[in-house]
């Protein structure tokens, strides 16, 4: 999907609200308080290679995303679910030391994270209250787990 | 509490509002057939207030008078005396309840509202005349009695059914704790105090929301509701007003009163609101808010109490604004832990939950509740993500009873939950037919015990009665025949009692024989049994005991009644006691036999002068 282009359904999402515009209003301000929420859950249960953790922090924000018919983030969330319990599965079997993220899992975060904070843009652009700005979202989600574990030591 | 409403009981515990004074001492005339316009006049004048309260209120506009009336006599008669008993009635009522210890009735605004309602109905009342507005006006005040009765009677317990009610559930928890509502209640204490039928019947079917019937009681019966709300108003604050003109105006249509002239029969009753409220007392500066009337006027609210569980904040935002639009009262938790918290605590009637949450998740809540005594019968739906055979088995063995499938169809919810609504009516209805069966249970088996014991006790002397004793006696009977003891038994009869209640009347007989009974049985042995077996006859069944014992026995009663004397009663004779003594043993003879021969034993002391006791000869 191109940056910028509308990712998400507006007519099926009010039409889910009986065209309640107030409250698809009121749902944006919710959604653009949760996503950073969810999104740190998702990238810190990565960095701690907690697939359990990420399959609660994505199931949550393919709840997030349906809310307003965001199709291309809940395939991609329900794909990236499918896989981190998969993932999870297998860590049952290996002790803690040898755990090393999945290269493809950390792809597939990554393309979700983008495409939620493509809905983000999204969103702002039709509602004017913006309480929560992208570069904002980004500086608190958007840095590579490597950097984040380096930080903490 | 859960027992039956007993009104006798509350009255002779004295836990009710009731009259006093000089309203009692009327109430009581006035119930007399020969009561006269001059005693009642006469007691009005002994209480200067009273005096001058009948007065302005014969002379009340109100009322028709046509010219000024001056004496209390007059008034009496004008009003008439049933009239005047029920306005001393209530005044001495205000005057004993302005105040009293349940936390939660307030009582200034109950007498602000009572004084409202009772002010328009004689206002109504004089307009389109049913009942006569000086009668009407002292039903208005006493419309609601019930209320107060409960505050009175039960302050505490009251206290907290205010506090937990909202609505339509005050009536239900009144009927749980009480066994009765404030409606039935106040219908009941009016009719305990004679106010008339038609009164009664109205007052009754004033309570429903729409009465139909073109009669006058229900005439009288739209006017009071028309009254109440008129009386709910007056004590309303501005913004309650607002909300409740369009309910007042459509009613005041019934009542041939379009808005304007409405507004003016409003302002005409509020001066005359506060005019009363000065004579008698009654504060009318109370001013209720919208929070405090929808308790006292409880309107009537559709839907059901829900509560939303949900990490998605969003899912909450719009169900619960959804569900709100619907009529529902709906409450919302983040996890499966917090609202296990609120179930508990609000016990609401259906829960919506998510399955994935932190810490408790759904599966995990309805377990829980249905582990409950609290949560079994809470209707649950689950929000489930997925039509995965396994997964809602699942959640059904946890004890789901539906579920909607995210994202959530509003049309699909709603039409669930009507089905949810209608199981959670029927288990209510099982409920209350299951109390009320036990309460019936618990009555009927309260009033076998009375009957039972009523039919084997004698009512003056509170001793076993004849066919208590012919039973007991063929028990005792048998039991010394298959332990081969001794049985014997005692004749005993007053001496010269006919005279007794010839010369000093019933009163006085029964007197001496509560006064025996009571010698008799501080006198025997506790293994012995003393009953009346009628008249000034009793007899005393002395087991394991031999006639010679026996002999003993009736000599230490008989010396004891003779030494003995009723105090306060002058008698012609002293009361003194012939008893005749039969002994068996091992049944042999028999226990008729036994009476048989007791009874000769005490014939022949009669015989012989009486106060004595003798031994039948073949004991």
């Amino acid at each position: 999907m191109a940056e910028g282009a509308v990712c998400w359904d507006e007519a099926s999402a009010l039409k889910r609200l009986d065209n309640d515009h107030d409250l698809l209003a009121e749902m944006m301000d919710l959604f653009l308080e949760e996503v950073p929420v969810q999104i740190a859950a998702l990238t810190a249960a990565l960095s701690r290679t907690d697939f359990l953790g990420m399959t609660d922090a994505v199931h949550a924000i393919k709840d997030m995303a349906g809310h307003f018919c965001a199709e291309n983030i809940i395939s991609l969330a329900v794909s990236l679910e499918h896989s981190a319990r998969k993932a999870s599965v297998y860590d049952l079997c290996l002790d803690s030391a040898s755990k090393v993220p999945d290269a493809n899992i950390q792809l597939m975060t990554d393309d979700l994270i983008r495409a939620m904070m493509n809905l983000v843009d999204s969103l702002q652009l039709g509602n004017r209250s913006q309480r929560c700005s992208t570069s904002y979202i980004l500086a608190v989600v958007l840095h590579p787990c490597s950097k984040q574990k380096r930080t903490k030591r | 509490m859960n027992t039956e409403f007993n009104l006798e009981e509350l009255k002779v515990a004295d836990r009710l509002p009731s009259p006093s004074g000089t309203a009692l001492a009327i109430m009581q005339l006035v119930q007399r057939s020969d009561a006269t316009v001059q005693q009642v006049s006469q007691l009005v004048k002994v209480d200067p207030a009273l005096s001058g309260r009948i007065l302005r209120f014969a002379n009340s506009a109100a009322f028709g008078a046509r010219r000024p009336i001056a004496d209390v006599q007059t008034a009496v008669m004008m009003l008439g005396m049933q009239t005047v008993r029920n306005f001393a009635l209530s005044l001495s009522l205000i005057g004993s309840n302005s105040n009293g210890h349940c936390r939660r009735f307030d009582y200034e605004a109950y007498w602000s509202r009572s004084l409202a309602i009772s002010v328009s109905i004689a206002a109504i009342t004089a307009r389109e005349i049913t009942v006569v507005p000086a009668e009407s006006f002292t039903l208005g005040l006493l419309s609601d009695i019930g209320s107060l009765a409960l505050a009175t009677a039960w302050p505490d317990i009251y206290d907290e059914c205010l506090g937990a009610a909202e609505g339509e559930r005050l009536l239900a928890l009144e009927n749980e704790r009480f066994a009765i509502d404030h409606k039935a209640l106040s219908h009941t204490l009016l009719a305990d105090w004679g106010f008339p039928m038609v009164f009664l019947d109205a007052l009754k079917l004033s309570f429903e929301k729409k009465v139909a019937g073109f009669n006058r009681t229900a005439d009288f019966a739209r006017q009071l509701i028309f009254a109440r709300l008129i009386g709910n108003y007056c004590v309303a604050d501005e913004s309650l007003r607002a909300v409740m003109w369009p309910d007042l105006a459509a009613e005041a249509g019934l009542h041939a009163m379009d808005e304007p002239a409405l507004l003016r029969f409003i302002d005409e009753t509020i001066e005359l609101w506060h005019d009363w409220g000065k004579m008698i007392d009654v504060k009318t500066d109370v001013r209720q808010s919208l929070l405090k009337t929808v308790v006292a006027t409880e309107p009537v609210l559709p839907g059901l109490d829900l509560l939303l569980v949900d990490d998605d904040p969003m899912m909450l935002a719009r169900l619960s604004k959804q569900l709100a639009a619907e009529g529902n009262r709906v409450a919302v938790c983040r996890d499966g832990e917090s609202a296990l918290k609120y179930i508990i605590e609000r016990k609401p009637q259906l829960v919506i939950t998510d399955w994935l949450m932190k810490p408790m998740d759904g599966l995990a809540l309805c377990k829980a509740l249905r582990a409950s005594a609290f949560g079994k019968n809470i209707y649950l739906i689950m929000l489930a993500s997925t039509e995965d055979e396994d997964a809602l088995v699942e959640a059904f063995d946890a004890g789901i009873d539906d579920y909607v499938i995210k994202p959530v169809s509003l049309r699909m919810l709603l039409a669930r939950l009507r089905a949810g609504q209608r199981i959670i009516m029927l288990q209510n209805e099982l409920e209350k037919e299951s109390r009320d069966i036990k309460r019936y249970t618990a009555d009927l088996a309260a009033a076998n015990r009375r009957l039972k014991s009523m039919a084997n006790t004698d009512i003056l002397t509170g001793l076993p009665n004849r066919r208590y004793a012919m039973t007991r006696l063929e028990q005792e009977s048998a039991t010394a025949l298959r332990a081969n003891q001794p049985l014997s038994v005692l004749m005993a009869d007053l001496d010269h009692f006919k005279s007794v209640n010839d010369s000093l009347g019933h009163d006085v007989g029964d007197q001496v024989l509560v006064h025996a009974a009571n010698l008799m049985r501080e006198n025997v042995r506790t293994s012995d049994i003393v009953c009346r077996l009628g008249g000034e006859e009793f007899l005393i069944i002395a087991s394991n005991t031999d006639g010679t014992i026996a002999l003993l026995l009736a000599e230490r009663i008989r010396k004891a009644i003779e030494q003995k004397q009723l105090k306060g009663v002058v008698l012609h004779n002293p009361v003194t006691v012939s008893i005749g003594v039969a002994g068996s043993k091992g049944a042999k003879p028999s226990w008729q036999e036994l009476m048989k021969r007791s009874d000769n034993a005490l014939y022949l002391v009669k015989q012989g002068g009486r106060n004595g006791v003798r031994l039948d000869s073949s004991s």
